[in-house]
């Protein structure tokens, strides 16, 4: 009876004396491992993987952490996430929130300006000729063009997903407009949503982002919303509706980079490297079309991006 | 004989009146929702929608009130959250020490940069260890079916994500049991515990678990431990009701023999209550093995990793074909442990076998010895290879396109039928009750069900989901539920009925039951908002396929509970089929056909939390909305009211269940 576990632990050491083989090696100065967020979106994941890639090739050990996007401010503010390299500007409450708790720092722009706003395809301005106005979404006609049976007479508007802070429910009590909201519960859904509608050619605006392949591309365009004021959402009587918040866009914000304060004193090496880290709208566009069109992972996406630009990453490492 | 008689009528026409009374005040309730529904306009509008200037903010309150106790409060000058990361540190040596030895294995690295690593166990090891196990345990069948779902994990391509999960999962587990059998212990000898532990269990069943995710995260840190703590808080009540209501069932006698054989305590309660109350036992376990599953997507948003996060990860970028092959991988892990467990938990003492027993170990020894050195021999069969593995083209997102390209329009033709005649109608109904008729209509409802203390609660939790301005996305919440749970019944009834009269259509039926229960919901959410888009529609569907299961279970299980004596008797005085099922069956079967209704309606308000993720809108969405505006204590309001909701619905429908028959004098007992 008591041979079996004994003999089992004594493989098990076998194993280990053998396959564990040290493997040694000289490394660089931090020597543990640089937990960086994914999150199953492509634009993120794309900016994270070919940032943890980076420092692969530099030799630190990189660990991706998968979570919610939401929930990593949290884990990044208590040190369990080390750094952020892919933070949208459009999440202003959260980074303004976390920055504010004094663990994390705001490293800077990457680089790549992110719009976030509602968007049409082109046939839709053959259907409301006001766009990209927003005043033009206020016009009877307009409405009725954009509205779809389910749409209960309202303009038929895809919405975000629920962790996208849009604020899409203020802003058309805010603005006076009449809009019906589908809500997509992902991203993936939220873009294939809107294709499909494109295919069918249906009356539809939805909120897009850029950079993107679609709603970045020639395809369509974004309505022109009052420009952000950091009043807007804070003072009712600032902009058009003097007794709402939310009478205005999103901020056009840039993509940032975060890190963790504990996590800079004991690697600065690699918060430098983090701070010359930048990236192109182009480059993004690409990384998520690979992905969402061409069916690459995020990793292969990344990797892609690594081997093409060897030039441009070199600099950026001691 | 006469006086017993007499008294034997006397309580036959007082049951009969309350069953007359039972009715007019629930007839009484109906017309006062519709009054309610129809004097709108005539009655303050107060009544129907709590007026702003008298709104609770405990939202806001809650915000700052868990913002203080997460982020500022100290206890001996350390924060709470350093006492419950040392308190997760010590749960996480365990499940880190699986999770290193299945899939990650260790890294070292010393003061000058030297590193070593020593790699995970090899794929073929652990297969043939978990194997051996199996067909210790049970036999070969078992043994075989390990193996083979050892294999599909790394055919799949799956190996390290499954092996993540199956550590966290058996940690899960072993927890939930010694947690869960100390808890319904101590219910059983201290009943009065149960007055503090039911409420407590009831919120910690049905509190969608979006709501309290960034609490957890700050408490334990991002990780497995945290993973750990989100899936007991959801997985361990049943285990410990389980124990508790087996424990209530071993009869006295169990009790006086371990008393006269002088057991001690341990013993009292090891091998004499524990093994009695076996059968009952195993129903716990085998409800921890499912909802601990259950959470294994969700536990992936907060760092538990593994097969989890690959399904949430097919249903964002809807890849069904993805999806299905790791939400299989997730059944097949369900099926394995809940067999093994199974095995374990009924295997008898043969104390007559001991040379046999070990020849059996022996056996089992030799073949791990071999498996060992076959994977010290190559290195195939220390890591799974990629040039074994399948690759997935996807056909099965292609079929959903090809369906899509095909049938688009039928599918859009139910979208619009559902929302324009069913959903919306519905919601426009219920919105338009308003609280006040509602929490009048309650009350009558709570004395015809027999339970005046329900009024209260029923009053209470009206008021209260009122007065936090939250009625309105209850109703939208609500609209869906009720709306799933028609449909499941729509189906799952006659399916049910069917099974219950046929074994032949039971066989086939609860294989298919099994499958909808394993299956992680998450993996046909992406078929159906393929199909039917996001919204309000598909939320509908999900939720119908999700609680179908349960409805043809329990259905078809009250139906067959019901004394066959008694249906020969009602044919042999002659009664027709139909009548018989209609005066005889469906009487008799009542409180096991309320129950049903029951687990349907708690099946659907545990799904609607999910069907945020395909675009619904209610007190669900609440949940998930407020983390990203970082008001986590509103999230926990609305995650609460969500639960009190579901709370009631169960208090109502358990006290119909032993009320008897609509119009029928006798009472059932439950």
């Amino acid at each position: 009876m008591k041979n079996h576990p004994r003999g089992l632990m004594l493989t098990t050491a076998l194993l280990f004396a053998t396959a564990g083989s040290a493997a040694l090696a000289e490394g660089p100065t931090y020597q543990e491992t640089v937990r960086i967020p994914v999150y199953n979106v492509p634009d993120s994941d794309f900016i994270d993987y070919v940032f943890g890639g980076l420092l692969t090739k530099a030799g630190y050990s990189v660990e991706y952490l998968k979570i919610d996007y939401t929930a990593h401010f949290t884990a990044l503010e208590f040190g369990d996430v080390d750094l952020s390299p892919a933070v949208w500007g459009t999440t202003k409450e959260l980074i303004d929130k976390t920055v504010a708790s004094g663990a994390v720092v705001n490293a800077g722009s990457l680089g790549v300006m992110t719009r976030e706003s509602w968007w049409y395809p082109n046939y839709v301005a053959e259907l409301c000729p006001g766009l990209p106005d927003w005043t033009a979404l206020k016009t009877p006609d307009c409405i009725k063009a954009l509205s779809t049976p389910t749409s209960d007479g309202k303009i038929n508007y895809l919405g975000t997903p629920p962790d996208f802070a849009a604020y899409d429910v203020e802003r058309i009590e805010a603005l006076g407009l009449e809009a019906h909201i589908t809500l997509p519960g992902t991203v993936g859904t939220m873009v294939a949503t809107m294709q499909g509608a494109m295919q069918k050619k249906e009356p539809i605006i939805g909120w897009g982002l850029s950079p993107h392949w679609l709603y970045g591309s020639g395809e369509g365009q974004f309505v022109e919303f009052p420009l952000y004021d950091d009043l807007c959402h804070t003072d009712p009587s600032w902009g058009v509706n003097p007794d709402k918040i939310w009478d205005c866009a999103l901020s056009v914000g840039e993509i940032v980079k975060l890190y963790n304060v504990e996590f800079a004193e004991s690697a600065p090496d690699v918060v430098a490297i983090l701070d010359k880290f930048k990236l192109t709208t182009d480059d993004m566009a690409k990384g998520i079309a690979r992905q969402d069109l061409d069916g690459l992972t995020p990793e292969r996406a990344a990797q892609e991006w690594l081997d093409a630009n060897t030039e441009v990453w070199s600099k950026w490492l001691p | 004989m006469v006086a017993l008689t007499e008294a034997g009528r006397a309580k036959n026409v007082s049951l009969a009146r309350t069953a007359v009374r039972a009715r007019t005040l629930v007839l009484a309730a109906i017309a006062l929702i519709l009054m309610g529904y129809a004097a709108r306009g005539l009655l303050p509008e107060a009544l129907y929608v709590w007026p702003d200037s008298l709104r609770v903010p405990l939202q806001a309150k809650a915000n700052s009130w868990l913002d203080q106790l997460l982020r500022h409060t100290q206890i001996f000058d350390r924060p709470l959250r350093a006492w419950t990361r040392d308190f997760g540190e010590v749960l996480g040596i365990p499940m880190r020490f699986i999770q290193n030895l299945l899939a990650n294995g260790w890294n070292y690295s010393d003061a000058s940069g030297n590193r070593a690593t020593v790699p995970p166990l090899p794929w073929l090891v652990i297969a043939a260890v978990c194997a051996a196990v199996s067909w210790l345990v049970s036999g070969v069948r078992l043994a075989l079916f390990t193996l083979a779902t050892f294999v599909y994990f790394g055919l799949i391509g799956l190996w390290n994500e499954a092996m993540l999960t199956l550590a966290s999962v058996t940690v899960c587990i072993a927890l939930g049991v010694v947690i869960g059998l100390v808890a319904g212990i101590a219910l059983w000898r201290w009943p009065r515990l149960e007055a503090v532990l039911t409420p407590i269990f009831d919120v910690m069943q049905t509190i969608p678990p979006f709501s309290y995710l960034v609490p957890v995260l700050i408490l334990f840190g991002f990780g497995p431990v945290s993973a750990l703590v989100a899936t007991l808080i959801f997985a361990l009540p049943p285990m410990a009701r389980a124990t508790a209501y087996a424990l209530r069932r071993v009869p006295a006698s169990i009790l006086e023999l371990s008393e006269m054989t002088g057991a001690n305590f341990m013993q009292l309660q090891r091998k004499i209550l524990l093994s009695s109350a076996r059968t009952d036992l195993l129903l716990g376990l085998n409800q921890l093995v499912m909802m601990s599953l259950a959470m294994v997507i969700l536990a992936s948003m907060i760092g538990a990793g593994g097969l989890g996060g690959e399904v949430l990860k097919a249903l964002q970028t809807l890849r069904f074909g993805r999806g299905l092959e790791a939400g299989f991988a997730i059944t097949l892990m369900a099926i394995n442990l809940y067999s093994v467990g199974h095995a374990v938990a009924t295997r008898r003492p043969n104390h007559a076998a001991g040379p046999e027993n070990r020849r059996r170990l022996f056996v089992a020894g030799a073949f791990v010895t071999v498996c060992v050195v076959v994977a010290l021999l190559h290195p195939a069969f220390r890591q799974f290879p990629e040039a074994w593995t399948l690759s997935s083209s996807d056909v099965m997102a292609q079929g959903v396109a090809w369906l899509n390209g095909n049938l688009g329009w039928v599918f859009e033709a139910f979208h619009t039928f559902t929302t324009l005649w069913v959903l919306r109608p519905l919601l426009a109904f219920l919105q338009g009750i308003g609280w006040f008729p509602m929490a009048l209509a309650l009350i009558l409802l709570a004395f015809a069900v027999g339970r005046p203390r329900l009024a209260i609660l029923s009053t209470l939790t009206v008021l209260s989901v009122a007065a936090i301005g939250y009625w309105n996305l209850s109703m939208i919440t609500l609209h869906l539920v009720i709306a799933g749970t028609l449909l499941s019944l729509l189906i799952g009834v006659p399916v049910g009925i069917l099974a219950a009269s046929s074994p032949r259509v039971h066989a086939v039926t609860s294989a298919i039951v099994t499958m909808l229960q394993t299956l992680p919901s998450f993996v046909y959410l992406i078929p159906i908002v393929m199909l039917l888009g996001p919204g309000d529609v598909s939320g509908m569907l999900a939720i119908a396929i999700y609680a179908m299961a349960t409805t043809i279970r329990y259905v078809s299980h009250a139906l067959k509970e019901v004394d066959g004596a008694i249906l020969e008797a009602a044919d042999i005085f002659g009664a027709s089929p139909w009548q018989t099922f209609c005066k005889v069956r469906m009487p008799l079967a009542w409180p096991g056909l309320v129950l049903a209704l029951n687990q349907t309606l708690m099946m659907a308000v545990g799904m609607v939390v999910i069907t945020v993720l395909i675009g619904s809108r209610g007190l669900e969405l609440e949940t998930i909305e407020a983390i990203a505006k970082v008001e986590a204590g509103r999230s926990l309001v609305a995650g609460l009211t969500i639960s009190a909701l579901a709370i009631l619905i169960d208090r109502f429908l358990n006290a119909a269940a032993t009320r008897g028959f609509p119009g029928h004098p006798q009472k059932v007992s439950s």
